[in-house]
């Protein structure tokens, strides 16, 4: 009788330690699947919104400074998202910080090639933003960066 | 009755190994998924990533608001002829006032807009284009990887291009002129 409590006992530990060498082993093989989904996600995130300054134009004296923008991502974006992009300008004297809006430090655009019309800013198209300084540009380099709302960030370097 | 007890052993061995050899296939086919749809996306901005267009020549016209180029699609892919209202072209001038401006032009193929920009033709060294030609009318075609387009761009009536100019132009995959 002893005996077969010893195996019973036995075989129990045994199954025991079996079955949580399994869940050590399957919750690290979870967390590396969970962790490759999240890099899958981010990248796709990254490659989905994306943009590209093609040309920006200003002159000295001038509070505007116009910027083309073009969607190399391979998602369209609302108004929305648009909007709740930031664009920062560095010169070596000055920084300004622009939020989209109507205020004499802002930025706002249009679409220009929307051929579908639905005011999205699609995948290929381009926007003119414009660019409202409360102070007018002296002569100069300056340093554009149009940030998405992700984050991703286009640059480019304009003299005047 | 001891051999109760080994089969008992036996049987949960084999219930977990068969239980971990079906969560392993399920995690491989899911690290697999995952690595190909890495791999697709690399691709993807592999693509939009290629070649460039070279501006083979340009010349104002007399009336110093049109301007004709030729633009060379170097490794920039087969970029559809329905596409082109997505290519950008933005004109750098100076006017008579003597100040700089940069115009972006809409693509108007049948060339009615105040300021645009329509294709003349597409080339390929010098003669007719060989692969995925060009309807005439526009209507179906590719500007291929070695093909020369034909251009003519023009600004509004009220402004001039007094000197000399600059054309950028950027393909729908935003592959840009050097």
């Amino acid at each position: 009788m002893g005996s077969i409590m010893t195996e019973f006992t036995l075989a129990i530990a045994a199954t025991v330690i079996a079955a949580t060498l399994a869940g050590v082993y399957f919750t690290s093989l979870n967390q590396v699947a969970d962790l490759q989904k999240l890099q899958v996600l981010g990248l796709k995130e990254q490659l989905y919104y994306r943009c590209d300054i093609i040309y920006a134009h200003s002159s000295s004296g001038s509070t505007i400074i116009r910027l083309w923008v073009k969607n190399t991502g391979f998602k369209d974006l609302p108004r929305d998202l648009i909007k709740r992009s930031e664009i920062i300008i560095l010169s070596e004297n000055e920084v300004h910080y622009l939020l989209y809006g109507d205020s004499p430090s802002s930025w706002s655009y249009k679409l220009l090639n929307d051929s579908d019309n639905d005011g999205r800013w699609d995948p290929s198209e381009t926007i003119e933003v414009e660019v409202h300084l409360s102070r007018s540009l002296t002569s100069g380099d300056y340093y554009l960066k149009f940030i998405l709302f992700n984050g991703a960030e286009s640059e480019y370097s304009l003299s005047v | 009755m001891s051999s109760l007890g080994g089969l008992i052993v036996f049987a949960a061995l084999t219930a977990a190994s068969l239980a971990m050899m079906g969560y392993m296939v399920v995690t491989m086919a899911t690290h697999n998924q995952l690595f190909t749809e890495r791999i697709k996306l690399m691709e993807e901005v592999g693509e939009r990533c290629t070649g460039y267009l070279e501006i083979e020549s340009m010349a104002k016209l007399q009336d110093n608001r049109t301007v004709e180029a030729v633009v060379k699609n170097v490794g920039a892919g087969s970029i559809p002829v329905k596409e082109f209202d997505e290519m950008d072209l933005i004109m750098i001038y100076r006017n008579s006032n003597g100040s700089v401006r940069a115009e972006w032009l809409p693509y108007d193929p049948g060339g009615n807009s105040e300021r645009g920009w329509s294709v003349l033709n597409i080339t390929y060294h010098g003669a007719d284009e060989l692969k995925n030609p060009v309807a005439a009318d526009l209507s179906s075609g590719f500007w291929d990887d070695g093909e020369s387009l034909a251009i003519r761009a023009w600004i509004g009536g009220d402004q001039d291009i007094a000197d000399e100019f600059m054309l950028i132009m950027v393909a729908p995959n935003g592959v840009r002129t050097r």
